[in-house]
């Protein structure tokens, strides 16, 4: 009988792929935007959100799905501020 | 000299109520009308898109945007493209629209456009009939596009996408992705028909400048890309 996959050993391109599948479903999320890093334990994320309630729940989310890891939220929010800037194209 | 404003990739959604970095006063006097290049929604929701319109309902010159790939996720893309059209923007796909600044007629023609990638590693219309739909959406999308550019009776062309039409303009991103990001069929439409400005969004991790094949200018105004409430372009009228 073929044994069912031991999920504490999944391979982790696959941790990486499952993550991303959720921030892209999960309603409260919906972002493609989101590298993926696993690192035994450790997940980073990276890549930037529009705003910083987005950016705590992006954390929040991939430490329900695995709680077991220690999650480095380390997306950013992306700024918006200051002059529009001008160029002229000739 | 004719001002163009520029942004892409709002990704407004309910917690971005009150962020809007547009200011309606300094965009009408900073520019002579605004671009919006797509994902202006987080997951497509109206209600998203009318917390955008509302913020935009103020700006005092033509406002002109696509959809992007967000915009349509959840499934109510006609109810999305409402929201903004109440509030006055013109939502552009395979459609093009004229308007006279200071006498000179600028035309704009616009698509969310789709992927498939750039010349030499792109996807075919072969095989399945999933393969099939796919690159035949961008043909569909990209060819609807060019014939709305080359029609535009205008003293100048803009070609607003949310896509990218080349690949210089991707910078940035990882190479793996670039068929999903753009096709080089909208580059060549652009080529085609000629224009003096194409912008686009979709790659945030991608670079702002880049040219087409034919020597138009491109520039990725995906907000997380400029840093900025958007780019102001100038052309010579």
């Amino acid at each position: 009988m073929t044994a069912l996959p031991d999920r504490t050993d999944e391979p982790t391109q696959y941790v990486v792929a499952r993550v991303n599948e959720v921030l892209a479903h999960d309603p409260r999320v919906g972002e493609l935007d989101v590298q993926v890093k696993v690192v035994g334990q450790q997940i980073f994320l990276t890549g930037s959100v529009s705003t910083v309630p987005r950016h705590e729940l992006i954390g929040r989310v991939v430490e329900e799905l695995l709680p077991d890891h220690q999650v480095h939220n380390e997306v950013v929010v992306t700024t918006s501020e200051g002059d529009p800037e001008t160029e002229e194209l000739a | 000299m004719i001002r163009i404003a520029a942004v892409g990739d709002l990704h407004y959604g309910s917690d971005s109520a009150g962020t809007c970095a547009i200011d309606p006063d300094e965009v009408s006097a900073h520019a002579d009308l605004l671009l919006l290049a797509g994902d202006l929604t987080r997951v497509g929701a109206p209600a998203e898109a009318g917390l955008l319109a509302r913020e935009l309902a103020d700006v005092r010159v033509p406002i002109f945007a696509v959809l992007g790939n967000h915009d349509y996720h959840a499934d109510e893309a006609p109810a999305v493209v409402q929201r903004f059209t109440d509030v006055g923007v013109e939502v552009l796909e395979g459609t093009g629209a004229v308007v006279t600044v200071d006498g000179a007629r600028v035309g704009i023609a616009g698509t969310k456009g789709f992927g498939g990638g750039f010349a030499g590693a792109c996807g075919t219309d072969f095989g399945e009939p999933e393969m099939k739909a796919f690159v035949g959406h961008t043909k569909d999308l990209a060819g609807k596009f060019g014939h709305a550019l080359a029609h535009l009776d205008a003293d100048m062309r803009i070609a607003l996408l949310h896509y990218a039409p080349i690949k210089d303009t991707l910078l940035g991103e990882r190479l793996e992705i670039y068929p999903f990001l753009g096709s080089y069929l909208l580059g060549q439409a652009v080529d085609e028909a000629g224009a003096d400005l194409a912008v686009h969004g979709h790659a945030h991790g991608g670079t702002e400048k880049g040219v087409t094949p034919g020597g138009v200018h491109v520039r990725n105004v995906a907000q997380p890309v400029i840093r900025r409430p958007y780019r102001v372009y100038c052309l010579d009228d």
